[in-house]
């Protein structure tokens, strides 16, 4: 096994998984629904770059930049005509809207782009020999943007009154109310910020892979994984989940386990016994039912920060 | 008994058929459509290759409407999309069935569909006729066709991998696959062809169709460290696998031999280059005509070498339908045999006879590699030939010109 290519494939799927899981989380602080569509607004994030990227001639990063700003436009816009008129249902019906919504979405993209992939105008990439390991230069800014993304959340949440709010919106909303907090305005940001997040993780899958309708779908499960791994509603819970999973299913199929099994006298001495390929999703969702398991509320405690 | 390929083509077996059902090709166009469903994944993960597919059959319908139609009525092709989904399939295959109430049904692209598909149109005795490959397809029963090689004839790889090494005693092998029906299927054929030729299997990688990720699966892969790698891969997934790779530091693809070399043809040529193996071949007099007829309708000739076997399946259902000069479906089955037997097909080099279980007897595959982005011939080096004849043995490997009796379906399916 390649350590060190293994590693670096795992920091670039944490990186991806986190700044759309931190998102959901965030929705969830404040909204307390599973948002089944924010995986599918990844995908919409995508295919905006793509049009500004691709159909309008513009450079990749003024496509992200776009695409981001008008992705968290959407979010407030999705919030205003459905989720405002559901929230103050029950649970249920949020989510059950938000699956809704999800396959709306997924089926109108298709319908717009076709079925066939994409991707945005950014020739191949060797990759760069770093200690052992080769990672490309798209795959470098994606950990580096993920990175600050999440800086500047952290510092948003910490040091503004906007992030003072949102607090206290996901400890206590009717506190929050009875204390001056301009509650509808914390769910706008709140919607603004999440679907952004979620627009740029689905950029750079998206750059890093290519485009086609359906990758939304792929990630719903991996990124409630992180979510759950982390604490729903964590913002520091979905980091550290998002590296748990990332790690998880690279590290899972290429770990060699004679080195344990064959003293045990379970094994061949040195036969390498590793899981096949086909179990990688398994890895992270056994990972989840053991740690869930462990620590039923997740990693973090349930608060924003 | 009319000798096979006397017929010279479909149109004249069409005619032939016509004429000896009592019908005029005159009256061709009256009267209401002869409906001929169609399950195929025009959304989902193989959409590319199921519109093109969907794309051949109309060429096809339309062309047995020119050419009189059946009995004596026009063809008219009622789709349903299966999304690449087995649920979705069953489901539209049982609205096929019921509602529609289609006495024939040609698609399943992917076997994901086409099994399940195939088992619903089984029960309900409607004929259906796929190019999907999986060996289960064997299984399903005496309404199910298949005009394109079973997952078995992809042993041909393996031989065709071996003669282009004619150096090495002995090779290490791995696959790449789809993990699903097909991709099962492919890599036990292949790991046993390769067992019984002596050669060394380190490792099968079989993947998540659609991940979108796949480093940590190809890592594995190429830790293994193979002389040839066998795959069959979906054409999104081949994109992004042969970018990590070459984000991983792969630049030749000489070691790779794919099943379907189709599915890398769209990719940018430095990931592509040198592989090789064999495509499903659309060749001869008729497929060339198809293929100016395709590309000039549709701007590019289609995209999967699977896709063109389903213009066959609609000309030798329409030309079962016209012998059996009804639309009881049990008589469009034992129609199936003769009209497959007489036709000369665009794919698969012509040959479509089927065996007794309703599948391909024989099949063959082309030699090709990619030079400079462009799919050219190849011959293995220590080959003569670069076609690949695959044929089963004995009884299963001989094309039929009439259905099996009642007591050999009795013996073949219980």
């Amino acid at each position: 096994m390649n350590v060190a290519q293994v590693l670096v494939s795992s920091v670039i799927s944490a990186a991806e998984l986190g700044i759309i899981a931190l998102g959901l989380t965030l929705t969830f602080s404040i909204l307390r629904f599973a948002n089944f569509s924010h995986a599918t607004m990844a995908v919409v994030g995508a295919y905006l770059a793509w049009v500004v990227n691709v159909s309008l001639g513009a450079p990749l990063w003024v496509a992200f930049c776009a695409a981001a700003l008008a992705m968290g436009g959407f979010g407030v816009l999705i919030d205003a005509a459905i989720f405002r008129v559901m929230r103050n249902t029950d649970d249920l019906t949020p989510m059950i809207g938000s699956l809704g919504l999800s396959l709306a979405i997924q089926y109108s993209v298709q319908a717009i782009f076709g079925p066939q992939f994409l991707r945005y105008h950014y020739g191949l990439q060797k990759g760069l020999f770093l200690f052992g390991a080769r990672i490309t230069a798209p795959q470098l800014g994606i950990i580096v943007v993920a990175g600050l993304a999440l800086l500047a959340f952290h510092a948003l949440l910490k040091y503004t009154a906007l992030g003072k709010a949102m607090r206290a919106t996901a400890t206590n909303p009717d506190l929050a109310q009875a204390s001056s907090i301009d509650v509808n305005l914390v769910i706008r940001a709140v919607w603004l910020i999440g679907t952004a997040f979620a627009g740029l993780g689905g950029m750079f899958i998206a750059w890093d892979t290519q485009l086609d309708p359906y990758f939304g779908f792929n990630l719903i499960i991996p990124v409630f994984c992180v979510v759950l791994i982390g604490g729903v509603g964590s913002f520091y819970g979905a980091i550290i989940g998002a590296a748990i999973v990332g790690f998880a299913e690279n590290i899972g199929i290429n770990f060699d386990w004679s080195g344990i099994l064959a003293p045990l006298g379970l094994a061949e001495a040195g036969r390498n016994i590793s899981l096949p390929a086909s179990y990688k999703p398994a890895v992270a969702y056994s990972l989840v039912v053991v740690l869930l398991l462990l620590r039923p509320s997740g990693l973090a405690r349930r608060e924003l920060i | 008994m009319v000798s096979r390929r006397e017929f010279g083509g479909y149109g004249g077996a069409l005619i032939a058929a016509t004429m000896a059902a009592g019908v005029r090709p005159a009256a061709a166009q009256s009267g209401e459509p002869v409906k001929f469903g169609v399950l195929i994944g025009l959304t989902g993960p193989s959409a590319v290759a199921g519109n093109d597919s969907y794309r051949c059959m109309q060429i096809a319908a339309e062309e047995v409407n020119a050419a009189g139609g059946v009995l004596g009525r026009p063809v008219k092709l009622v789709v349903q999309d299966d999304e690449g989904r087995p649920k979705a399939a069953v489901d539209a295959a049982n609205l096929l069935s019921d509602v529609e109430k289609v006495p024939l049904a040609v698609g399943g692209y992917s076997s994901s569909t086409a099994l399940p598909g195939g088992q619903v149109f089984n029960e309900k005795k409607v004929v259906w006729v796929t190019d999907a490959t999986t060996n289960k397809l064997k299984t399903v029963g005496p309404y199910c066709f298949a005009v394109a090689g079973l997952a078995d004839q992809a042993a041909g790889l393996v031989d065709f991998v071996k003669a282009d090494h004619p150096d090495k005693p002995t090779l290490k092998m791995a696959g790449l696959f789809q993990n699903n029906p097909i991709g099962q299927d492919r890599d036990s054929v292949s790991r046993d062809r390769a067992k019984q030729l002596g050669e060394n299997w380190v490792y099968s990688m079989l993947y998540q169709v659609g991940a979108g990720d796949f480093r940590a699966e190809l890592q594995k892969l190429m830790d293994a460290k193979p002389d040839a790698i066998l795959t069959d891969v979906y054409d999104n997934d081949a994109q992004v696998m042969q970018k990590q790779l070459y984000e991983m530091g792969v630049t030749d693809y000489s070691t790779f031999y794919g099943y379907n070399l189709s599915e890398y043809a769209t990719l940018d040529p430095q990931l592509n280059e040198g592989m090789k193996g064999l495509n499903y071949v659309t060749a001869g007099p008729r497929a060339d005509a198809f293929m100016r007829k395709f590309t000039a309708r549709f701007g590019k000739p289609p995209s999967d070498a699977w896709a063109p076997p389903f213009y066959d399946a609609v000309w030798i259902a329409a030309i079962a339908v016209n012998m059996a000069n009804s639309l009881d479906s049990t008589r469009i089955r034992n129609m199936m045999w003769p009209a497959a037997y007489h036709c000369l097909g665009i794919s698969g080099q012509g040959d479509k006879g089927f065996n007794q279980y309703g599948k391909q007897a024989a099949d063959q595959g082309e030699g090709q590699t990619f030079k400079g982005g462009k799919l050219v011939s190849y011959t293995p080096k220590g080959s003569q030939s670069n076609v690949v004849v695959f044929r089963y043995a004995g009884e299963e490997g001989a094309p039929r010109d009439t259905a099996p009796s009642d007591a050999d379906f009795k013996k073949l399916y219980g």
